[in-house]
């Protein structure tokens, strides 16, 4: 369902050298599979979902969706692709602060062709137990909620594909296990294929694939 | 969700800095309501003036000045035309068939003296009976009717007028020679106020109309006077002359001011003299296209011509002979005031109008540094918004939005802002040009407002908008706001 071929990715540091940050010859998530990515920080995690996502273009390489080669649209197909099958969910939420949780949810089904389906919004925001806050604005929330939210969100356009990352991080101990549930069982529910960044060994214990990003990214390799 | 509620909610995160910047161009936009209402108070006010006849006959010399003069009761009192002159065009018999077929009906104003500053407007009934004003609107009377052609010394009084100089119904006034501020004095001869005019919102509801038989007999009363007196007295030289200008308008003639030797012999004839002589005619014509046009031209080139003394130098004299003379100007007033009003108030408007825009953009541009200011902040919003699927271009119309809705936003508030100030000021301006402005009353250049601020707001909002479509997602998604 996705397939990374011959990614490479670099950036420019001040001095102009390139950083190289990717080198991944191959890279397969099945439809429905649910893995973990891990890796130190700064070894390219969140690179590699920007740029599975198509939030950033690698310099060569291509990436596959079902039949869809991302890496081959033009910026806004790619965006409009993003937003119908791709979910994101971010360490920090990145709830929009000017809108109620319902709104927020609203907002992603916006982006993607259709008209928002504000039936499925609330269903999806009752899924996650937030009935009773649908009309609050993310400030209004605690952190757990505004977690739930971002997932309801990230589930709002029946996506394929689910990019997360490190979604329970800024999360307390009582809460994380609630979300990491609530992502596996939603898209076990939907079919939705995950792929997960994180520190966390008791988070990559409870999957069945967890991926070293150093066994498979050429540049980590070579330090 | 629409882009417009996305705008709406980013305008509402900034709640503060929006209403200010929203605020500031509402007062712009209320200046601009202003100068454009009372450039309308103004224009009509103008053009009040001039409607109800087609001509204004009077003495040659400047069109604006005849008209200052006539219509508007400003200017110094010009220089008078014959009695003789108006039977004349009053009676048809100029002998030229484009004037006498055409001309319906004159009414004659003469003008050189004043009541507590209004001025004091000899005429004929016809002023009220037959002349309409504002789409010819009738004259209506508050209290008291007109004065009749009998009564030579009945009056009657402008709205205005009687508010401010206190006449009513019953009441008497004498006119003052000239205007106080030049030193006039009180003549003898006292009106009786029989009708106070209804408002009409023309400079008729700032002047006092008299019978034009009884204001030429101020003079003649006075001048009996005089000539009872001079019987006792030996006469010692001729009396000393006002200048022209300041002279009631019914008193002298241009050769009395060439020619001083004959002082003496003019002001034995002067109430004769007086009786002689008007400051103005106003004319209406017949219906028709170019008509007012055609007789203005006929008078012009001299249709009306009445024998007056001229004084020819032969040899060492000057003899007095009496030849034809064309002694008058006419003037389509409507013209003449479109030419003042666009010559003058014109330009002003548009310097007012100019500041007024300039202020408005000045807004505009302070909407666009609000936004341009809050980018930093928002450029964590905007990088979700795209990592969520939204396109450059819809992150870019999105801050447009927001943009026209601040300058819409704010201009409807100008437009509340102006009209409510116009509406607190109304009783004011009415009292001031007599032109009644109301809290709803809108001008069609108004509706330039909406497509002025949208353009304005769409220019403004171009440099924030194009920096949210710049809007680097991975680099703005690691930087936690």
């Amino acid at each position: 369902m996705l397939h990374l071929k011959d990614i490479k990715k670099s950036f420019r540091q001040p001095d102009g050298t390139p950083l190289h940050v990717l080198d991944i010859p191959e890279f397969h998530v099945a439809a429905g599979e649910q893995m973990v990515l891990v890796g130190q920080s700064g070894c390219g995690k969140t690179t590699l979902l920007h740029v599975i996502a198509g939030i950033s273009r690698p310099d060569s390489g291509r990436v596959r969706i079902d039949d869809w080669e991302i890496t081959l649209m033009p910026e806004a197909e790619c965006d409009r692709f993003r937003a119908e099958r791709i979910g994101y969910v971010f360490q920090t939420f990145n709830l929009l602060p000017g809108f109620t949780a319902l709104e927020n949810v609203l907002l992603s089904m916006r982006f993607a062709r259709g008209r928002p389906d504000k039936a499925r919004a609330r269903n999806l925001l009752k899924r996650v137990g937030l009935g009773h806050r649908m009309t609050h604005r993310p400030t209004q929330l605690s952190v757990g909620e505004q977690q739930r939210v971002a997932v309801a969100r990230a589930l709002a356009n029946k996506p394929k594909l689910l990019l997360a990352d490190e979604p329970t991080a800024n999360v307390d101990a009582g809460h994380q296990q609630q979300i990491l549930d609530l992502l596996r069982e939603t898209c076990r529910e939907e079919n939705v294929a995950i792929v997960l960044v994180t520190h966390s060994r008791e988070v990559a214990g409870q999957f069945g694939r967890v991926d070293h990003l150093e066994d498979f990214n050429r540049v980590l390799q070579a330090l | 969700m629409s882009i417009w509620k996305i705008a709406w909610r980013s305008i509402q995160q900034r709640a503060l800095a929006s209403t200010l910047t929203a605020v500031s161009m509402a007062l712009g936009v209320a200046l601009v309501i202003c100068v454009l209402v009372v450039y309308g108070v103004i224009y009509q006010s103008f053009h009040r003036g001039g409607e109800g006849y087609d001509l204004i006959v009077g003495a040659k010399g400047s069109g604006e000045q005849l008209v200052l003069n006539t219509v508007y009761y400003l200017s110094q009192p010009i220089e008078n035309i014959s009695y003789a002159y108006y039977e004349q065009l009053a009676e048809g018999r100029t002998g030229d068939p484009m004037v006498d077929n055409n001309v319906e009906l004159v009414v004659p104003v003469c003008m050189g003296h004043s009541y507590r500053g209004f001025r004091v407007v000899g005429t004929t009934p016809e002023m009220f009976d037959e002349l309409t004003y504002l789409e010819e609107q009738e004259y209506k009377w508050a209290e008291g009717r007109n004065f009749r052609k009998e009564d030579r010394f009945d009056a009657v009084v402008g709205a205005v007028a009687a508010r401010e100089a206190e006449l009513s119904v019953g009441g008497t006034f004498q006119a003052i020679h000239g205007q106080v501020e030049e030193g006039g004095k009180a003549h003898k001869q006292t009106f009786n106020v029989v009708g106070i005019l209804e408002h009409t919102g023309t400079p008729n509801d700032r002047a006092i109309f008299v019978n034009m038989e009884g204001f030429y007999n101020i003079h003649a009363a006075e001048q009996a006077t005089a000539k009872t007196a001079a019987k006792h007295q030996p006469v010692e030289k001729p009396a000393a002359r006002t200048p022209a200008t300041e002279k009631p308008a019914a008193e002298h003639s241009d050769e009395e001011a060439e020619h001083g030797d004959h002082a003496e012999e003019h002001a034995d004839d002067h109430a004769h003299d007086a009786h002689q002589q008007v400051t103005a005619l106003l004319v209406r014509v017949k219906k028709g296209p170019g008509v007012p046009d055609l007789v203005a031209k006929r008078i012009n080139a001299g249709a009306v011509a009445v024998k007056k003394p001229v004084y020819v130098k032969t040899g060492d004299k000057l003899e007095r002979t009496v030849q034809l003379v064309n002694e008058a100007q006419a003037v389509v007033p409507a013209r003449v005031i479109a030419n003042m009003f666009e010559g003058v108030v014109g330009k002003i408007q548009l310097i007012l109008l100019v500041m007024a825009v300039l202020i408005v953009v000045v807004a505009g541009i302070g909407i666009m540094v609000s936004i341009y200011n809050s980018m930093s902040d928002r450029r964590h919003d905007i990088a979700i918004m795209r990592a969520l699927g939204a396109r450059r271009v819809t992150v870019m119309v999105v801050i447009l939005a927001e943009s026209i809705l601040l300058s819409l936003g704010g201009g409807a508030l100008g437009l509340l802002l102006g009209h409510g100030l116009i509406g607190a000021l109304s009783p004011a301006i009415v009292k001031w040009s007599g032109v009644s402005v109301g809290l709803l009353q809108f001008r069609l250049a108004e509706l330039i407002l909406i497509p002025g601020l949208v353009a304005l707001a769409s220019i403004v909002g171009y440099l924030p908008a194009m920096s949210a479509y710049k809007t680097d997602v991975a680099r703005s998604l690691q930087n936690t706001p």
